[in-house]
């Protein structure tokens, strides 16, 4: 009887588990300063919460594995606030500056998978009378259960321009995005191997030109990129000259790929892969639908606007496109028509460059 | 330098500093701040064109000028002049009322 019992509740622990875990939100920060949680089924915003000192600013955010808390690099790039998604309360707060020491991260951030600590990349200056100093670029490493006067555990030096930063799946690895993609122990930040971009070595090609900074693996843990660069061995003035590709990472393996799949007719800013990894969706002014099996694009419509930033639903029936302005909508991924479009409250602000992502967690209480 | 008199703030500052606070002046290594970066031709686009620019530029005008992408045309909002978006969250509705700023003294 009693192993009938412990079956009995622990199979019930799995079913309401499963359950617990079985919504999917998506979060979007806006002007001046708020994260805002929406429910894409049911098309409506069931969370709008204000980041204390923001700066009227969200950059971007990454939220904890369990979905309960929020952070966000907030106050002008300054500071990174952890929002708990449920109650909007700050339950974690780093400020970067230090002395005369004008600290600032650009974008690249992330929380380790087990949810322990945040990777960030940090920009320092020393600020001096008639001078500005430079100080070396770095990787501070905070832990997320130092609340609300956290500082860094640990830091090293990570080379310049970083506008990435990606961790494994299995946590032994962080990947830091920049002229290449390097491959860092997360204790040391030394490089293990560099994943070739900048110093790609692709015949009669030139440098290939890439703008990323948002993190859109939330459904895959891969992450991709469009990458634009010139045959060089074509006319300039010849259309196939131009080639637009896909980059993707594959955070679980480390596969690595670069394919070309259309002749630059459109600009792409972020792209998103679907769950099935049989398609990769991407969003500027046009939402594209692109084949990974063929590499070919297979889908393009104007949208209503500019959006910046995509996501997509754990079904792969929808995808989100949001960033720049303030509202949100919804494509179908199979006619890529326009199914819903919601305009955020708290005074309608802009997204900007803020993140997009999807959290599956327990649903929030009404 | 000893008939040289300081007529400045920061001359003054420079001048009652101790002598050994004082330190080399080297040339600067980094772009600090969005004043200093310039991004001449980003008003078209990768064709030469405009019709690839972000529709319409309001969309884009916070997301270029928050990460200093658009330094021409905006003030330097990172450091210097962060209160210029204030009460202004809708560029597309409130892209009047984004003033000139002139040099804090």
């Amino acid at each position: 009887m009693r192993k009938i019992i412990f079956f009995l509740a622990f199979f019930s622990l799995l079913i309401t588990g499963a359950v617990a875990e079985d919504r999917e939100y998506l979060i979007t920060g806006s002007k001046p300063g708020y994260i805002h949680i929406l429910d894409m089924k049911k098309q409506a915003v069931v969370r709008s919460h204000k980041v204390p000192n923001s700066g009227h600013t969200i950059f971007s955010f990454t939220p904890a594995p369990d979905g309960k808390v929020v952070y966000v690099l907030t106050n002008r790039m300054k500071s990174i606030s952890g929002i708990d998604v449920d109650t909007g309360e700050q339950v974690f707060r780093a400020d970067f500056v230090e002395g005369d020491i004008r600290r600032q991260a650009f974008f690249a951030f992330d929380v380790s998978r087990d949810g322990k600590e945040l990777y960030v990349y940090q920009l320092s200056t020393r600020i001096m009378l008639s001078e500005y100093r430079q100080l070396p670029t770095r990787i501070a490493v905070y832990n997320t259960a130092d609340g609300l006067n956290a500082k860094p555990v640990r830091s090293f030096e990570a080379p310049r321009r970083i506008h990435m930063l990606m961790k494994s799946t299995d946590d032994k690895w962080l990947y830091a995005a920049g002229f290449d993609i390097y491959k860092m122990n997360p204790q040391t930040g030394e490089i293990v191997e560099t994943l070739p971009l900048r110093n790609w070595t692709l015949k009669n090609r030139s440098l290939p030109d890439v703008l990323d900074f948002w993190p859109l693996w939330d459904q895959t843990d891969i992450f991709s990129t469009p990458v634009y660069s010139v045959k060089t061995d074509k006319a300039p003035d010849d259309p196939a000259a131009y080639k637009t590709g896909l980059l993707t990472l594959d955070l679980s393996t480390g596969k690595y790929d670069i394919n070309d799949f259309e002749n630059t007719s459109v600009l792409i800013f972020s792209t998103v892969i679907s769950p099935d990894r049989k398609h990769a969706f991407g969003t500027y002014t046009q939402l594209s639908r692109i084949d990974l099996n063929s590499h070919k694009l297979t889908g393009r419509i104007d949208q209503d606007h500019t959006y910046y930033a995509i996501n997509i639903a754990k079904d792969g029936k929808e995808v989100y496109v949001g960033g720049a302005a303030c509202d949100v909508a919804t494509y179908d991924t199979v006619t890529l028509k326009k199914t819903g479009q919601i305009f955020l409250p708290k005074g309608c602000g802009d997204q900007s460059t803020a993140s997009f992502r999807i959290i599956h967690r327990a649903a929030l209480t009404p | 330098m000893k008939h040289l008199k300081p007529i400045n703030l920061k001359a003054h500052a420079l001048h009652s500093s101790p002598a050994d606070e004082r330190r080399e002046v080297f040339a600067m290594q980094t772009v600090a701040g969005c004043a200093s970066t310039m991004d001449p031709g980003w008003e078209v686009d990768a064709f030469g064109g405009v019709a690839s620019l972000c529709q319409p530029m309001e969309a884009d005008l916070y997301g270029c000028s928050d990460p200093c992408w658009w330094p021409a045309q905006v003030p330097d909002v990172m450091n210097t002049y962060p209160d210029w978006d204030l009460d202004k969250a809708n560029a597309g509705a409130d892209w009047r009322k984004l003033n000139n700023v002139f040099p804090k003294r």
